[in-house]
């Protein structure tokens, strides 16, 4: 089968047409991915009983493939009653998935504040809700930007896996015209370019980020 | 089915599972090595090149690779197997990431240390070998780690490709036993034995090593 | 001189020997067992779905199409197979990419397909079910019921001729989703996130039988497509191999014709519940092809 240039072209609307899904996907799993991050970080930092829990929890989702975990939510939820449709269920996976990994970078970025900070902020009078706002939220932010933004990258990634549990994304897409007409050659290729370029222009955007805060420190 | 039955149907593919995570780590390892050090010493059109080989490998997203390599590689003549696609796509993959850590690991070496090698007479190439990477080395040991826990997960996508790895006999099972919590729980129960004593001992050695040592983390 | 033309005689002989020799071997006729795949491996595709063909409590492979195949080859001397398993519409691609040497798993025989690969002749004809939550909530009992309702959702095999033909029969492509395999498309309508499934008559009848899933059960009576001359639309299903195979594909149709005619065929159908009404009977898989199926 030679490669069609004519077929690719034919394609691309439909591939390209998906990736509204995919995007979704990836935004709404990137905001909860953070917010779930924090929190686990929040309670672990708490040293109770539940922080170990947490921390258990965490080596548990970071010790298993995405893709079972996806499996897992997609097949058993409904078993237990809990209908959510597909789409839901990819944000749930991706989103659990990288809080993991976010909550890492959360305790490395707030470890990474120098600890006189907190004093420093009290010895000008400030309330500690003016501390955290003020002086230690945004350093935090320039030490977890980067790393955060990788992850991000990764959770964009990530949503073609969603193509397994019928959700109608990019790589779906791709699927479904290669089962149809029997060649990969073609989808595959561009569905892989669309996923290679915007995770390119991801990445150089968060060097650019990660120049920019650099810059700003050493004002 | 019982679960201990399930559970010891998914480790039948623990051999598979095994295999491409040890080809994946022989093509991660000296991968991340030699394009982490290549692109450590370059300059130019040489930085640009081996910069672009690895941004290509990080940032593809591995399981529209998988599907492409598979499917379309024998078109053009290359009969490779699935075992060796899939190893291959996964450790090319996770090898550029550890790359990055390569080449992080020896930039974070003490610039003075390569300034007395000068004194002492070494040419650059030796100053690499002899003192840097050695110093390097200790750092890296964690991602390495990380880089063997990553693959494991990896393996779970080759059940996508026909190979017959845990996850592959998983949905076997599924096929013909509609039992989901059973059958995924124990999935993810496998994995969870696989890497979590993984991580439990990349936590320890990070602890003799990463004392005062800045430890490089990746994906 | 002399000497030299005497050996030189001596060799030409001996070579000439040898060369008529060879060609005397090539003239002797194939013995059944001395086919030029005797003592070899096929590796075949299947795509584990009962009762075409999938892996056993015994891990043993078997379905109508893995046994039809075993039948077939064995008097051509071939009984090592490996079978990869693999997803319904990442079977032909597959193929395509020299990952099989044929496959064995109730692919049905389509002009589409037929311009892609090799058929053997038909084995069995098959028609659609529809799979439904029990109690046919939505009494979905034809593909026209699921157009006229906007708010039913159908699951589809990716890459099934069975989805093609719902929607053919006028679903809309905004109804239907398209799945990996059956089990994703039973947890569909289990989750709410389907109400009805489209597959096979034997595949329906594979998932209630010997899945034993319950919550589900077959939307009867069931009407599926239509065709023009006002007959059912009915999926012959065959074996499916390269266009490059075609020595191949011819070697199985002679043995397959062998096999039916001495009606061996019949119980490896009864065996996986199929009955007499379903022998694909005298069509040809160029009529199929053509169209005219």
């Amino acid at each position: 089968m030679t490669f069609d240039v004519a077929f690719t072209l034919s394609i691309v609307p439909k591939i390209a047409g998906a990736l509204g899904t995919t995007i979704a996907v990836a935004l709404l799993s990137c905001v909860f991915s953070a917010l779930l991050g924090f929190a686990l970080e929040v309670v672990r930092r708490t040293g109770t009983a539940m922080s170990y829990l947490m921390r258990f929890a965490i080596d548990f989702i970071r010790s298993t493939p995405l893709l079972v975990q996806l499996y897992f939510f997609y097949f058993v939820l409904p078993v237990y009653g809990i209908k959510l449709p597909a789409l839901a269920i990819g944000v749930i996976a991706i989103s659990i998935y990288y809080s993991g990994y976010l909550a890492e970078v959360f305790k490395a970025g707030i470890d990474g504040v120098a600890p006189g900070q907190f004093e420093a902020a009290e010895a000008l009078g400030m309330s500690r809700l003016q501390s955290v706002l003020l002086v230690v939220a945004p350093q935090m932010l320039r030490n977890i930007a980067a790393p955060m933004g990788n992850y991000f990258i990764g959770i964009f990634k990530s949503t073609p896996y969603l193509a397994v549990i019928a959700v109608h994304e990019s790589f779906g897409a791709a699927l479904d015209i290669a089962s149809d007409t029997f060649r990969y050659t073609e989808p595959m290729l561009v569905v892989g370019a669309i996923f290679l370029g915007i995770a390119l222009i991801l990445a150089w955007l968060v060097r650019r980020l990660e120049a920019y805060l650099a810059q700003s420190a050493t004002r | 089915m019982s679960f201990l039955e399930v559970l010891s149907g998914i480790l039948q593919g623990i051999g598979v599972t095994l295999t491409v995570t040890a080809l994946g780590m022989l093509y991660a390892v000296p991968f991340a090595f030699a394009a982490g050090i290549v692109q450590h010493v370059s300059r130019g059109a040489a930085y640009a090149a081996i910069t672009a080989l690895i941004e290509f490998w990080r940032s593809t997203s591995v399981i529209i690779l998988l599907y492409g390599f598979y499917y379309t590689l024998p078109t053009l003549g290359l009969r490779l197997s699935a075992i060796t696609v899939g190893s291959m796509v996964l450790g090319l993959h996770i090898g550029a990431y550890g790359s990055q850590a390569v080449r992080g690991a020896l930039q974070a070496v003490d610039k003075g240390q390569g300034e007395a090698g000068r004194a002492v007479g070494l040419n650059n190439w030796q100053i690499l070998l002899l003192i840097e990477l050695p110093q390097a080395l200790l750092a890296m040991v964690p991602t390495f780690i990380n880089q063997f826990i990553q693959l494991v997960k990896g393996t779970a996508l080759v059940s996508l490709v026909t190979l017959t790895d845990m996850t592959f006999r998983a949905k076997e099972i599924s096929q013909l036993y509609y039992d989901p919590p059973k059958i995924y729980f124990a999935l993810l129960v496998a994995y969870f034995l696989l890497c979590y004593p993984a991580t439990v001992a990349g936590r320890w050695i990070e602890r003799r090593v990463g004392a005062g040592r800045k430890v490089v983390h990746d994906l | 001189m002399q000497r030299l033309s005497c050996r030189y005689f001596v060799l030409l002989a001996a070579a000439l020997g040898a060369i008529a020799l060879g060609h005397l071997r090539d003239a002797t006729p194939v013995r059944a067992g001395q086919s030029e795949w005797a003592g070899k491996k096929l590796v075949v595709g299947i795509h584990n779905r009962t009762p075409w063909a999938y892996r056993d409590k015994q891990n043993n492979v078997v379905g109508i199409h893995p046994d039809i195949v075993r039948a077939v080859f064995a008097p051509l001397g071939v009984t090592e197979f490996e079978f990869v398993i693999s997803d319904f519409g990442a079977m032909i691609p597959g193929l395509l990419a020299g990952r099989f040497d044929l496959i064995a798993s109730g692919v049905a025989i389509t002009p589409a397909r037929c311009e892609q690969v090799l058929f053997s002749e038909p084995d069995v004809a098959v028609g659609d079910s529809l799979l439904v939550l029990k109690g046919n909530p939505l009494k979905l009992h034809s593909y026209e019921d699921v157009a006229k309702n906007p708010q039913a959702r159908l699951a589809g095999g990716r890459g099934s001729e069975n989805t093609k033909n719902a929607l053919a029969a006028g679903i809309p492509e905004s109804q239907v989703a398209m799945f990996p395999n059956n089990e994703a498309a039973v947890s569909a309508i289990l989750a709410g996130r389907a109400d009805a499934a489209t597959l096979s008559v034997p595949s329906a009848i594979g998932v209630i039988e010997e899945q034993k899933v319950e919550g589900i059960e077959r939307a009867l009576p069931f009407k599926g497509l239509i065709k023009p001359n006002g007959q059912p639309a009915k999926l012959y299903t065959g074996m499916v191999f390269p266009k490059s195979s075609a020595k191949l594909r011819d070697a199985y149709n002679a043995e397959f014709a062998k096999l039916r005619a001495e009606g061996r065929l019949t119980p490896i159908m009864a065996k996986y519940l199929f009955t007499t009404d379903d022998d694909a009977g005298a069509i040809t898989t160029a009529q199929i092809c053509g169209g005219n199926g």
